[in-house]
């Protein structure tokens, strides 16, 4: 079926030699959203990582197809070439590049990959703006160095605002909404949703339910222990956010 | 031989009046020492060196008068282009009398492949109430050696800006020595060294506070490519009564290969009580974490190393204080890093 976007069967896959996802199978449509939660240690920032090629990631067994092609294969700029962008959990700060020499380099990375030609300085500042007003981002930021000296909160801007420029077919978004205030959360959760396409789609990472009530999910997962042990409807999240984990843990081991 | 800037009628040197600069900088005075000979820059100049030897040895001397402040840098071009005579030595003193102020660049370039040794001393005296932006650009090929011996000796209030860039060059031993020996002195050195190949580079540095209320700032930072190595030893002394002192030093490297060798000794010798002193350094490698973002963004390996060894000398190239000097040693560390020097078999294009 060509409106599968992501396609994941029986992944497993060890970290220094421990076994931390054990045989996951999920398959992402466009046009969807899924959520994951879980408790802390579950395997989810694992699943990310590993899904965007994080070097030191052994996968020990599965298959992933990502727009048709064999994702485990690829490099992780291929993968964001292809389409994937990962908003990590905790973003990297690199001293000495500035937010506008980043994404111009990731930006015409992509072009370069597409045979267009790079943007124009006007054409890519114009762009930038555009983008930041997304995620309501303060202009000054453009000429700092990426993420460095940046609160929790506008790291998780800063993500969804690369996001924005690049323009992915399958986000997954690691607790974006950790560290962010009703009001930072708002406004990240608005951008999400104005990047939201009948082609793209989304996998949203999080304890929390406030934040599945500004982006809908399709369909939850419960991961525990590096499996999906339950997959249901928008209705799980609120039954998690109300009961826990523990019920669906005993109802898995049972 | 094609060159971009610096080119001989002819394609052969007949007399050193010869060269010249197709691109210099705005507000630039050039000057030429070709194999030891002086040329460029009429007598008008206030900024200019002249030749005065000093028994054998050539000497060339700057002189800045007494509250002279003028606007145009001085750019000094030394060439290595004769292989015959591979041995080279001449001294270079600055003279800033009381209250002047000027800004020197000096550039050093072989024009061929062959084997050169240089060596030079520069004397660089600064009056009271004096200011001197000092700027190194060392850009030589795999089998030049070139020594430079710096010795300062600043005045009250007086102020240094020195930035060493050490592009390329086979065998590069910069050694520096500064004595503060008036009160409210204020000394910033930049060091950035790239090397890649079997280059040798070494930096050793004497920062003297012989008074009190004196600052001193110095950051080296490194590149290590291939079989590179390189030496930094720089000791800071504070004088029994140098109170107030404020002296920094750090040196940081980055190795980009598991060959390249670096030894770096940062030290301090205090003897004053009230004084902010602090010294550091590092020996790192390529921060994997960052790289992997970078990549997560679509920008490919080889441009995420770039764009980390970029993030890692800017630090020292904003030292530089003017601006289209600092923009053409931010393009040709750049190219440097993209290897692209070596693609060039004419090193004389990748002049400042
Ligand atoms: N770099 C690592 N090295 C070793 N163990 C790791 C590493 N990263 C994560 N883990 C382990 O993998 C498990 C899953 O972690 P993680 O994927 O971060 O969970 P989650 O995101 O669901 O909280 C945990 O037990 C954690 O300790
Ligand atoms: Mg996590």
């Amino acid at each position: 079926m060509n409106d599968i976007i992501l396609n994941i069967e029986g992944l497993a896959a060890t970290i220094d030699g421990k076994e931390i996802l054990k045989g996951i199978d999920l398959t992402i449509r466009k046009g969807e959203t899924h959520a994951i939660m879980g408790p802390n240690g579950s395997g989810k920032s694992t699943l990310s990582a590993v899904l965007a090629g994080k070097p030191n990631y052994n996968v020990t067994g599965g298959k992933v197809t990502f727009m048709g092609r064999d994702l485990l294969e690829m490099s992780p700029e291929e993968r964001s070439w292809a389409g994937l962008f990962l908003s990590f959990q905790y973003p990297i700060e690199v001293p000495g590049v500035t937010n506008v020499n980043f994404m111009k380099s990731a930006v015409n990375e992509h072009r370069k990959q597409k045979g267009l030609p790079p943007l124009s300085a006007a054409a890519f500042l114009k762009l930038m703006r555009e983008k930041m007003a997304v995620v309501e981002m303060d202009s000054s930021f453009s000429s700092r160095g990426v993420n460095v000296g940046f609160s929790g909160g506008e790291k998780k801007r800063n993500e969804i605002f690369q996001m924005a420029m690049l323009e992915p077919s399958l986000a997954i978004l690691d607790e974006t909404d950790s560290g962010l205030d009703v009001d930072a959360l708002r406004i990240v959760a608005a951008g999400v949703n104005k990047l939201k396409t009948p082609d793209n789609a989304a996998i949203v990472i999080t304890h929390y339910q406030r934040l599945l009530d500004y982006i809908v999910p399709d369909v939850v997962h419960v991961l525990y222990k590096g499996r999906i042990i339950k997959t249901a409807g928008k209705e799980l999240a609120l039954e998690v956010e109300k009961k826990g984990y523990d019920w669906l843990i005993h109802e898995s081991e049972a | 031989m094609e060159n971009n800037y610096i080119y001989v009628p002819d394609g052969k040197l007949r007399n050193s009046s010869s060269f010249r600069c197709r691109v210099p900088m705005q507000g630039t005075l050039q000057q030429f020492i070709a194999e030891g000979v002086l040329s460029g820059a009429d007598d008008s100049s206030v900024l200019r060196f002249v030749e005065d030897a000093e028994g054998s040895r050539k000497r060339f001397v700057c002189n800045v008068p007494k509250g002279c402040c003028p606007e145009e840098m001085l750019q000094l071009i030394a060439i290595r282009n004769n292989p015959s005579n591979p041995e080279l030595d001449y001294s270079l003193a600055v003279n800033m009398e009381e209250s002047s102020s000027a800004s020197i660049l000096l550039c050093s370039h072989t024009m061929t492949h062959d084997y050169y040794v240089t060596s030079g001393d520069m004397d660089v005296a600064l009056s009271d109430n004096s200011s001197l932006n000092l700027v190194l650009m060392q850009n030589e090929h795999n089998d030049a050696r070139h020594i430079s011996r710096i010795k300062v000796a600043m005045g009250r209030n007086a102020r240094l800006n020195m930035v060493l860039v050490s592009l390329h060059g086979g065998d590069l031993e910069n050694s520096v020595r500064v004595d503060m020996n008036g009160e409210g002195g204020e000394c910033r050195i930049g060091g950035l060294y790239l090397m890649d190949r079997n280059q040798k580079y070494v930096a050793d540095i004497r920062l003297n506070h012989n008074v009190p209320h004196c600052h001193s700032d110095q950051i080296f930072k490194g590149i290590l490519d291939d079989n590179s190595k390189a030496g930094f030893s720089g000791l800071v002394y504070v004088a029994p009564d140098a109170q107030k002192t404020e002296a920094y030093q750090a040196n940081h490297n980055l190795l980009v290969s598991d060959q390249a060798k670096v030894d770096t000794q940062p030290q301090l010798e205090i003897y004053a009580d009230d004084v902010k002193c602090s010294h550091g350094a590092t020996i790192g490698r390529m921060d994997e974490q960052s790289l992997f973002y970078m990549r997560s963004r679509g920008i490919a390996l080889k441009e995420a190393r770039i764009l980390q060894q970029l993030a890692f000398v800017h630090e020292v190239l904003e030292r530089v204080e003017k601006t289209e000097l600092k923009e053409r040693l931010a393009s040709l560390v750049e190219r440097r890093l993209r290897g692209e020097f070596s693609d060039c078999r004419d090193c004389s294009k990748n002049c400042c």
